[in-house]
């Protein structure tokens, strides 16, 4: 479980985000839909303990993120929104040193590396080195470093920009196997149709701030449209950023 | 520990896979013993073979003695040059004036201007010059002499003092400067080897969006960074310690003899010196890495680390120059070093205090910036300069 309390963070003058809260359960898949700029990425690096907030707390399992974060991110999968990798390592050895940051050794690290290996079939690409692979590719091992240790909570910034058809669906059909185990999946995304179809709560934040929040069916209800783009356009008040 | 086991392992496998770190490392292996035989070939060459060099004579047919004095000496004229140093002793143009009135004035016993004209900042005409001189001022000596028996006088007579030098330097001594230049290529490559591998694992991982992401793993700051000064630092010692085997061998190669300097490096000095090499590695590599930190990019880290390079020629220069220095100054990292290195090669024992001070001190500064490094890594400004 995934849960901000009132969270607000000022750079300077400028305020990026203003009094959030949200919580995101097990078992669910929680969207979080805003423009650029929103403050979606600032918001996420306070979850993941890198930023400090002004007022308000981070929590990964109850346990406060700016109290002790590491203990906190011991339960953290990330997917980043940059699938930055070590060319002259193979796959394997990518996941495997994710792996062992969060603690895996011996026979147990060898078992959780041929585990998502397989999970994500890519044994094909397990001992080639990461140079020159496909972003389809490239999505897969960013996927398998974050699920290595089976993280209970799994967030992902923006995760299927730059994928095509079948990588996009490959990621959609992980993202749903996980949540029947019951894990707690947070995602930010700009693209509606995947929000739309993979999302059972959204939250919609424009200028650091929370605008609403609920079902995507409760999202279209509350603005008055049917389809979920229009209500976020009425809901945040502008279309800019959308279509991006 | 299994876990930091585990960093390692990766950073290992990363520099060690780095083709350009891997021939940066080779490349300061191979050039400090290249340069300093070169050097000392040269040197050794200059100093036991007399070659011939060509002058300008204006009025030769004056003083047909004194120019086979100074041919005994290898000093010839211009229009002997063989064509393919032609160029070189045109350029150099030193000429002799003999006046007209040489035979005149010498039956006479008047003093006679001979002109010595040369462009003496020419660093390499200082040998041919002093060579000219004293073949000219032994030839005035001799007539003097004559003359002197001639008038039935003890031409000792004109000498009253017969100053005698004896240098007491040992050979071991006189090899100073080369020793000097020996320790800082140990250093030298010590450096140039852990560059490149040092900015790969900072702002490298930093340009492929890798190090936001394990800056979000369960692990704490100082982990990070010790993995990654312990691979660096151990390819820096890995390069300085095989340069100063090569450097060795170099040395052991060259007839030095010949000009009087004797160098010996016994297996102990090699042990020491190798043990002396890992503080220093270890200063080095967390220096580049804090360094490296603090760019954006590959490119604004090289330019950072360059001015790093030169500090292993610097620090042990500025110590040597500064006078009336505290003796503290001694051990600072390395000119500490240097001074060490140089006196073992000299043949001294090891001054067991400098050599204790010298690498504690490198120890606690070098840990003082692993931690200030890894507290940096934690600070909002550096997660905010990442994308």
């Amino acid at each position: 479980m995934l849960k901000v309390d009132n969270l607000s963070k000022n750079f300077g003058d400028f305020t990026a985000v203003e009094s959030i809260s949200f919580e995101a359960k097990d078992g669910e898949i929680t969207g979080i839909l805003g423009p650029n700029g929103a403050g979606k990425t600032t918001c996420l690096r306070i979850l993941y303990g890198l930023l400090k907030s002004n007022s308000g707390a981070a929590f990964i399992d109850d346990i406060d993120v700016a109290q002790s974060p590491i203990e906190a991110r011991k339960s953290l999968g990330i997917f980043p929104d940059q699938f930055g990798m070590s060319e002259r390592l193979t796959a394997r050895e990518q996941i495997e040193y994710f792996a062992q940051m969060h603690g895996l050794t011996g026979k147990a690290l060898k078992e959780a590396l041929d585990r998502v290996i397989d999970d994500l079939d890519m044994s094909e690409i397990a001992d080639r080195k990461t140079e020159g692979f496909s972003q389809g590719q490239r999505m897969k091992v960013t996927l398998a470093q974050a699920l290595v240790h089976r993280p209970q909570n799994l967030v992902l910034d923006e995760p299927t920009r730059g994928l095509d058809v079948m990588s996009t669906r490959l990621l959609r059909e992980q993202l749903l196997t996980l949540k029947q185990q019951g894990h707690c999946i947070l995602f930010s995304s700009h693209v509606m149709q995947e929000v739309a179809a993979l999302c059972d709560k959204v939250i919609v934040v424009a200028k650091g701030k929370v605008v609403a929040q609920g079902s995507p069916q409760q999202l279209c209800d509350l603005a008055g449209k049917e389809q979920l783009e229009d209500a976020f356009v009425a809901i945040i008040g502008s279309d800019e950023g959308v279509a991006a | 520990m299994s876990m930091f086991k585990g960093l390692v392992t990766k950073e290992f496998r990363e520099a060690f896979r780095d083709k350009r770190a891997l021939m940066a490392a080779g490349f300061g292996i191979i050039m400090g013993p290249i340069i300093v035989a070169a050097v000392m070939m040269f040197q050794i060459d200059e100093a036991t073979t007399v070659k011939n060099s060509y002058v300008t004579f204006v009025g030769a047919e004056h003083a047909p003695q004194l120019i086979s004095t100074l041919r005994t000496q290898k000093i010839l004229p211009i229009d002997e040059v063989p064509s393919n140093e032609a160029d070189k002793w045109h350029k150099r143009s030193i000429k002799i004036t003999i006046p007209e009135t040489f035979a005149q004035d010498m039956a006479k016993a008047k003093p006679v201007d001979i002109i010595l004209l040369a462009d003496y900042s020419h660093k390499n005409l200082s040998t041919v010059l002093r060579r000219i001189e004293r073949t000219i001022e032994g030839y005035s000596g001799q007539v003097g002499s004559m003359r002197l028996l001639m008038r039935g006088i003890d031409p000792r007579i004109a000498q009253p003092i017969n100053l005698n030098v004896q240098n007491s330097a040992t050979p071991e001594a006189k090899s100073g400067i080369v020793m000097g230049m020996v320790a800082m290529f140990i250093m030298t490559s010590l450096f140039t080897a852990s560059m490149t591998a040092s900015i790969d694992t900072s702002a490298g991982e930093r340009e492929r969006h890798s190090l936001e992401l394990i800056l979000c793993q369960p692990i704490s700051t100082v982990k990070v960074v010790l993995s990654k000064v312990v691979c660096v630092s151990t390819y820096g010692a890995i390069a300085s310690i095989l340069t100063m085997l090569a450097m060795t061998f170099t040395m052991a190669m060259l007839p030095l003899e010949k000009i009087g300097i004797s160098i010996t490096v016994d297996p102990l000095t090699m042990v020491i010196i190798a043990v002396m090499v890992l503080p220093l590695a270890y200063l080095a590599g967390i220096a580049q890495l804090f360094f490296a930190y603090q760019a954006k990019t590959f490119k604004e880290a090289q330019s950072y680390l360059s001015m790093i390079l030169i500090l292993p020629m610097l620090v042990p220069m500025a110590i040597m120059i500064v006078p009336h220095k505290p003796e503290w100054l001694n051990n600072i990292p390395l000119a500490g070093h240097s001074i060490i290195m140089e006196e073992l090669f000299k043949g001294k024992a090891l001054d067991l205090v400098a050599f204790a001070a010298t690498n504690a001190l490198t120890i606690v500064v070098a840990v003082a910036m692993t931690m200030l490094l890894a507290k940096s890594l934690r600070s909002e400004k550096v997660v905010l300069a990442l994308s």
